[in-house]
This record gives structure tokens, sequence and C-alpha cells, in this order.
């Protein structure tokens, strides 16, 4: 029970818990698009199980990459009192007993969904664990995480359509998630630079030194918010976009770096592009 | 390189990492085909069996043979090979998106090679200007980065030019082995002399049921030779003496496996007869076996053996796996041989009977499970008649709706739409394949807005809507009610049809209309979205027939056959067209051949018939005409015929 406790306050704690949030929104943007797409109500029960499920994966993925990151982020003073806890059977139970819930959580939403959220868990697998371990390969590593996002739209979208979510699922959705995520999530190895650099992790930061790698995501993190106007190819939303990716951009540079800031940050432009997508649906859908 | 061959992980972290690029594969392959469903098939036992089993121990399979060939070209150490390789296997995930940007989304239908006879095409791989049936262009560069990936590896190791050129036929041939394995062991099974099945039923039916087990069962052989030669060339494992303790459980295992199917043999007369039963209970005992070697093993030595022996299980049916699972933990514990032994006993019984374990306890119990396993086979065998009737008996017994889709499939293959139909009209919920059937029902009864109506009440399951709006589409465009099918299409759309598909309905719709330039203007849009449309081939040889141009037509049929080589429809188009061109024999042999493959259709034998007419054999025309009235009484033209020739009484 006590690694059950720690993986959960683990998944939860500081900027985790953000992120947590930040996978479900690409799940209510997949449901919403397959309600309009198919013109069916919101299915409340399996919409709650799908984010339930896209949640636990989000959580299996934290023990997974703790577990891994071990040696890692010993090397980051803020890991380091967790460190008995992370290295105990009960924590690597939790993350079981996590994937188990996530799997049984979309089973019971459908046999595909059940598909799609373990294409997701193996996803995280190969990001985290070796054999493969791509958070080492820059910007593979980075792509992954957009297309985690990608995937849990599309888990959404698959209740509406299950037989063929990726062929179904529009183009420029896709684009709207993975393109600015890809650009803008270089922030995330600003904190773990010098775990990185000792075991021979790419990042950007790695690559070009930190200071430079500063400006470099700050750049990025703009671009992505500007790429969100220009990929839905609506204008007016660069009212939103370029002060929103400013102040991102802002964020990244200042001393000391708060990633909560930034998460803020997204979290109205999400907002104000609920708004948008409920007022014009068309320019989401195309 | 050398980091790849060091990077330190766990026996468990390994085949982990493979599954992971497998289920990739699989995910990517089945969800970006576009006549596929996500997870390959609509059923889920077959997908099941597919994602997580079939395809994975294919690849299983070729890894360790792969590791294989890399260990005797190069010596390098079997652990360095293994961790290398595992970055190599990530070339299969290109396939697939290659494939579905090529075909415009249509993708390529990936199947295996016929078998051995296929050999002569070893070579027309390397024509890459040619499109061949047989390799989609991913699979194309997939099958030369492998093979240049070999040969540069052992080149880099051993700066040997002779065995870096080796590697490259050898990778090739051991793929294209693959390719051809199942077909060729079933095959080779069918050609036994105890063996009473053909080797289709040997892929598809048997006490498994669903094909997809079958080859993963035939896939779990390879997969244990290849892995075994390795595990004696690393030296890694050292094994315990095979005592007659160790093959205690396997004994106890086949032995109770072989007396549940004797125990149906009563009814299921081919329990014996049929190959795949046999190898199912040695497949079983092999494992189980490992299973017992890995529990007298220590530390990771034992991972190795029992988590592949353990994996390969499910193959095998649930209720092994469970068994199986169940003895590699006891087998150790105090008093675990003699629980194990149980395990095994119920191992054996759960192998036959399935998920219906229970049914061996009572009479009727063992004569259902019996009549299912035959009934399904004999269906398989293309004994339609006999498979008819035990699915009546079935359906009566136990009411089962499953049974009763079965009948109606005998009915429509034996000529009986309507008796067909009014079995479908009973069912509560017809599932996907009582959707398929019923609308095939309609459909041939000619009652195409009914069909149409079942395939769109389907399309809002989940089962596959866009497959059943395409089916309903192309019913309405046959039935001539453009802007009804103009409509399902775009709502096909929706759910990411490749584009292909609106201009070979639109081309069908113009044909029935007898509009055959538009038709072949549209069919010909589609073949250009996707060079293997089959039914725009097809719909271009009937537009070219229809305008008396045989020649053209024959063309086409031909093309069409080629892609679509079991497609009996086919056959009797290219037999028409030799008939109009006055070439009986070669009419003949078109006929004959689609009968072979459909021997229920009674236009086959009424071709056939009159092939023998034309040529003056007036007794063996009649012969046909009448078999094609037994099938169905009520068909004209062979009514006609028997008038013409005086053979009506």
């Amino acid at each position: 029970m006590k690694g059950l406790s720690v993986a959960l306050r683990n998944s939860l704690r500081g900027s985790r818990l953000l992120i947590s949030l930040h996978y479900l929104f690409p799940v209510a943007l997949g449901i919403f698009l397959g309600s309009k797409i198919y013109g069916r109500p919101i299915l409340i029960g399996k919409a709650l199980l799908v984010s339930l499920s896209v949640l636990f994966s989000f959580f299996t993925s934290v023990v997974l990459n703790d577990f891994n990151d071990l040696s890692i982020d010993g090397l980051n003073h803020k890991e380091n009192l967790l460190k008995d806890d992370i290295e105990s059977y009960g924590y690597r139970l939790a993350g079981f007993t996590f994937l188990l819930i996530s799997l049984i959580l979309a089973l019971c939403a459908g046999y595909r969904m059940f598909l799609i959220v373990l294409l997701g868990n193996v996803l995280h697998f190969t990001y985290s664990s070796p054999p493969f371990r791509l958070k080492r390969f820059y910007p593979l590593s980075v792509f992954l995480l957009a297309v985690g996002a990608l995937l849990a739209a599309i888990a959404g979208f698959a209740i509406y359509e299950s037989a063929r979510p990726l062929l179904a699922f529009p183009l420029k959705a896709s684009l709207f998630i993975v393109i600015p995520l890809f650009l803008s999530l270089n922030f995330r190895d600003l904190t773990d630079f010098e775990g990185d650099m000792a075991h021979d992790v790419s990042t950007l930061f790695t690559l070009l030194g930190p200071a430079k790698g500063k400006w470099a995501a700050a750049l990025l993190i703009f671009l992505g918010y500007l790429s969100t106007s220009l990929i839905l190819g609506y204008l007016p939303l660069l009212f939103v976009s370029v002060p929103l990716g400013i102040l991102s951009a802002l964020v990244v540079l200042r001393e000391p770096f708060r990633e909560k800031h930034i998460f803020f940050i997204y979290f109205l432009f999400v907002a104000a592009l609920s708004v948008l997508f409920n007022l014009k649906p068309e320019v989401l859908i195309g | 390189m050398e980091k790849a061959e060091n990077y330190p992980f766990s026996f468990l972290s390994g085949f982990t990492g493979l599954l992971s690029v497998i289920y990739v594969r699989n995910f990517l392959e089945s969800s970006l085909e576009g006549d596929l469903v996500l997870g390959f098939s609509p059923l889920k036992a077959n997908s099941f069996y597919s994602m997580f089993l079939h395809f994975p121990l294919f690849y299983i399979s070729l890894y360790l043979w792969l590791i294989l060939l890399l260990f005797l070209l190069t010596g390098e150490r079997i652990e360095r090979l293994a961790r290398l390789l595992l970055w190599g296997m990530g070339v299969i995930l290109i396939v697939p998106i290659i494939d579905h940007f090529l075909s415009h989304g249509a993708g390529y239908r990936l199947t295996y090679l016929k078998g051995a006879e296929e050999i002569h095409r070893l070579l027309d791989f390397f024509n890459l200007k040619r499109d061949i049936v047989q390799a989609s262009p991913g699979q194309r560069v997939e099958i030369l980065l492998a093979m240049a990936g070999a040969a540069s590896y052992v080149y880099y190791k051993r700066k040997n030019p002779f065995r870096s050129l080796l590697a490259i036929p050898l990778t090739y041939l051991l793929i294209f082995l693959h390719g051809i394995y199942p077909n060729t062991v079933a095959k080779l099974l069918a050609s036994l002399p105890t063996s009473k099945v053909s080797f289709g039923t040997i892929l598809t039916g048997g006490i498994a049921g669903t094909d997809s087990q079958n080859y993963a069962l035939l896939f779990t052989f390879s997969s244990l030779l290849a892995g075994w030669l390795l595990l004696i060339k690393s030296g890694k494992i050292k094994l315990p003496h095979l005592t007659s303790k160790a093959l205690f459980l396997p004994l106890l295992f086949s032995a109770s496996a072989l007396f549940s199917l004797l125990s149906l043999r009563g009814i299921y007369k081919l329990a014996l007869s049929n190959p795949i039963n046999v190898l199912m209970v040695l497949g079983g005992a092999l494992l189980l076996l490992i299973i017992y070697l890995s529990g007298n093993t220590e530390g990771e030595s034992r991972t190795i053996l029992a988590v592949p022996a353990l994996f390969s299980g499910i193959a095998l049916g649930p209720l092994y796996f469970a068994a199986a699972g169940l003895t590699a933990l006891l087998i150790r514990r105090h008093r675990g041989l003699l629980i194990a032994s149980f395990l095994s006993l119920f191992a054996g019984i759960g192998l036959v009977y399935g998920g219906k374990t229970h049914m061996i306890a009572s009479r009727k119990g063992r004569e259902i499970r019996a009549a299912e396993l035959m009934a399904f086979d004999l269906f398989l065998e293309k004994d339609t008649r006999k498979a008819l009737d035990l699915y009546e008996r079935l359906a009566g017994h136990t009411g089962s709706e499953k049974y009763r889709i079965r009948e109606a499939q005998c009915l429509v293959k034996l000529g009986h739409p309507r008796d067909a139909l009014s079995q479908l009209e009973k069912l509560k919920d017809p599932g996907y394949e009582g959707y398929l059937t019923l609308g095939e029902v309609y459909d041939i009864l000619g009652l195409r807005r009914e069909a149409s109506k079942i395939y769109l009440d389907a399309s809002i399951k989940p089962y596959d809507p866009a497959g059943f709006l395409i089916l309903g589409a192309r019913t309405l465009a046959r039935s001539g009610d453009r802007e009804g099918f103009l409509k399902l299409i775009a709502e096909a759309e929706k759910h990411g049809i490749p584009p292909h598909i609106r201009h070979q309905i639109l081309g069908d719709y113009y044909l029935r209309k007898g509009k055959l330039d538009p038709a072949k203007e549209e069919f010909r849009r589609s073949l250009s979205l996707y060079k293997r449309d089959e039914i725009s081939l097809a719909g271009l040889g009937y537009a070219y027939y229809s305008e008396g141009e045989i020649d053209s037509a024959l063309l086409y049929f031909e093309r069409a056959r080629i892609l679509s080589p079991r497609d009996y429809a086919l056959y009797n188009n290219i037999g028409a067209c030799e008939l109009k061109r006055g070439d009986l024999r070669g009419a003949l042999h078109n006929f004959s051949r689609s009968l072979k493959i459909n021997p229920s259709q009674y236009q086959g034998y009424f071709n056939i018939g009159l092939v023998y007419e034309l040529a003056g054999d007036t007794l063996k025309a009649i012969r046909y005409y009448r078999r094609a009235l037994n099938l169905n009484p009520l068909y004209e033209d062979a009514k006609r015929g028997l008038a013409r020739l005086g053979g009506g009484d």
C-alpha cells in the first residue's frame, strides 16, 4: 500500500498534476471531434472510462520513468529524497497496478480502446525503458511526447469510430496537436539538464548548452503557439496565440525557471480554444 | 553499433521491447491498410490472436533466425547480436507507412506466399519495375534494408567481402522462407496418408477453430527451434538433463489431450485425421516440458525459458495458458509436482474443449463439442451438405445464434437463399457475420433495398462502420439509386475510407446503367489512385466485354485474377471470354477452376454444361445442367438448357 500511495503522490506532485491534466485535454478534444463529425451526443460513461484510462496510463508512465531515471535523477536533488521509495518493490507493484487499471478501464470502454491505450503504454515503455529508451534521442523524444498526446485524442475520438480511428481522425486536428506540442515541449528538459548531460541523454539543452538552449526553447515555444493559428488557418486566433506565446517564451527565459507558469499559460490557451471550437467547430474539422 | 551491442538490459526488458516494436507494427498495419479494421478483424477472438500471437510469433521467429544467421556469418556473441537486432527490427515499422502513402490509403493486403511452389518467384522480388502481388512496395524497402543492414554488419565485423555478400541472399532467403512457411507446412501435412483434410482446413479449422491460432502454433515451432539452437550455441544456459521426471508432465498432458480428442471421435471423425489437432497436442507437450525445465534452472535462465514458453502457450488457448502458468509457479513448491500433474490433465482437456471444458462431463456436452468441430471442418472442406446437417442439429439443440448463422451460410452455398433468409430473420442479434450474411442473402435475392438497409443498420455498430457503408453504397449503386449511394459514400468518407472507393462504386453504377464510357472513366480514375483495385479492373473487363472487345476484356479480367486468385467469379468471366473467342478448352478450364474454388455455385455447373452443349457432348451437358438445377431448382437458364437438349425429365 505504501508503494501505491507513494506512486500516486509522485504522479501528482509538482507539475506532474498539471501534465496529467494536459493529457486529458486531447481526450476531450477527440470526444468533441467524434461527437461533431458523427452528429452523436457525448457518451458520458465511455468518456469517463477513457479519460480515467488515459490518466492511469500517465501514472504508469510516471512510475516507469521514475524507475528508469533513478540513476539520472539521482543527480537532481529533487528526486534524491524519494530514491528508496522508488527502488522499492511496492513502487514497481504500483506501476503494474496502474497499468492494469488503465487497461481494464479501456477494456470496459471497448476492445479497440484497449488496443489504443495499450499502444500508449507501449510508447511510454519504449520512451523510458531499455532496450530502446528513446528519450535519449533528441528530437525523437519530444516527437514521441507529442504523439502521446495525439494518441490520447484518438482514444477519445475512438468512442465514436473505433474501427479506423487513425484514418478517420481529421488530419488538420492531428497536425494541430502534434506540431505545436513538438515545438513547445522542449522546456520540460530544462530542469533535468545536469542528469541528462551525465547520462548521455540528448536534449535541446545538452546539444546547445543551457544558455543557448534556453533561447532556442523560448523561440520554439513561441513558434508552437504561433503554429496553432496557421495550422487551423484561422488568423484571428493570433490575437490570443501571439501574446501567450511571448509570455511563455519569457517564462522559459526567466530565472529561476518556473515550469508551472508555462502550464498556467497553456491552460489559458486551452480555455480560449474551447470557446473557439464550440463557437466554430469547422475551424478544427476543416 | 558498439553502444547498441553493449547497452545493458535484462532479458525481460529485451523481450518486452521486441514485443513493443511488433505491437506498434501490427497497430499501424491494421490501422492504415484501407480495407482492414484496427486489430485486423471485427471478430474479437480473431483480432486477439492476430495482434498478440500470430504476427508476434512470426516476427519473433524471424528475429531469432536472423540472429542465428548473423551468428554463423560473423561469429559474434549471440547476446550482442540480439541486442543490436532489436534496433534492426525497427525497420518493420516503415512498411505500413510507405504502403499507406503509395496506395493512397488502400493498402496492399499483405499475405503469405502460397507455398513452396512459389519458389520460382524468388527473383521476381528484385525486378523493382514490376509490381508483384507477393510483395508491397513497403515490404520491398523493408527487405532491401534488412539485406543491406545484414551485409554491412557482416562486413563491419569480419571485413570479408565474400561473407558480406553472402549475407544478402541468405537474409532474403530467410524472409522468403518465413513467407512460404505456413502454407508449405500445411500442404505437407495435408499430403500425409493419415490426413483427411485439405491444407486450408489445417490452417483454419481443428480444435482451435481460428486461423490465427493455428498460424501462431506453426510459428511457435519455428521460434522454438531457432531459440533452442541459439541457446545451445550461446552456452548461456546449462539445462538440466532430460530425466523421466521431466517427461512426466508432458506425457500426462498428451494422454489427457488425446483422450479428450478420442472422446469426440464418435461424431468428430476428423479428430485425429486433421493434423493440426495432433500438432496442437505436440506443441502443448513441448511447451510444458520447457516450463518444467525452467522450474529446475536458476536466475535469468529461468526467465529465458519460462517467459517465451508461456507466451507461446497463449496460442494453445486460455485454459492451457492458465494451467501452464500455474504449473510454472508451483513446480518447485512442496507437493508442486502433484498439483502440476492435475493441472497438466486439466490443460489437456482444456486444449480440446476450449472454454467449454465442463462439457466433457456430460454425453450431450461431448456431442455438442464434437458436432461443432466436425461441422466447421466440413464447412471448410466444402462438404456443405453434411456441415449443414450438423449445424441444423446444433442450432436445434443449443438455440445458439452462431450456429444458425453458419446454417444460413451453408444454405447460401447450396443455392437456397430463401431458406437462409428464413433462418437469418429469426436472429435477435445478428452480429458481424450475421449482418454480412443477411446482406448477401438479400442481395442474391435481388432485394437490394433490404440489403442496403441491413448494411446501414450494421454500420451503426462498432464492427466496421465504413465497411458496411461501402457495402450499402455498392448495393444501392447496383440498384440504380444514385442519390442513396452517394449519401452512403459521403458517410463512409467520414470514417476514413480510401479515395478510390468513390470512383469504383460510381463506375459500378454507370456499368449497371449501361453507360459504358463514364463507367470506364470512373474505373480508370480509381485505378490511377490504386492500381491494385481488382474490382475496377474487373469492371473495366466487364465494360469491354459488353462492347464486344473481348481481347481487352480478357486482359483486364486476367489482371484482376492475378490480384484476386480466389475470386471464382473472375474465372467465370475469363471463361465467358474464352467461349466468345471459340476456345472451348480454355473456357472449360476456367469454368472448372471457378467451380473448384466454389463448388456450391449453380452458375458454375451451368457454364460447364454450356461448354459441353457447344462441343456437342449432349450427355455431359445434360448432367451439368441437372447438377445446376439440383442446387437451384428455380434456375431458368439450366431449365431452358435441359429443354433444348430434351433432358427435362
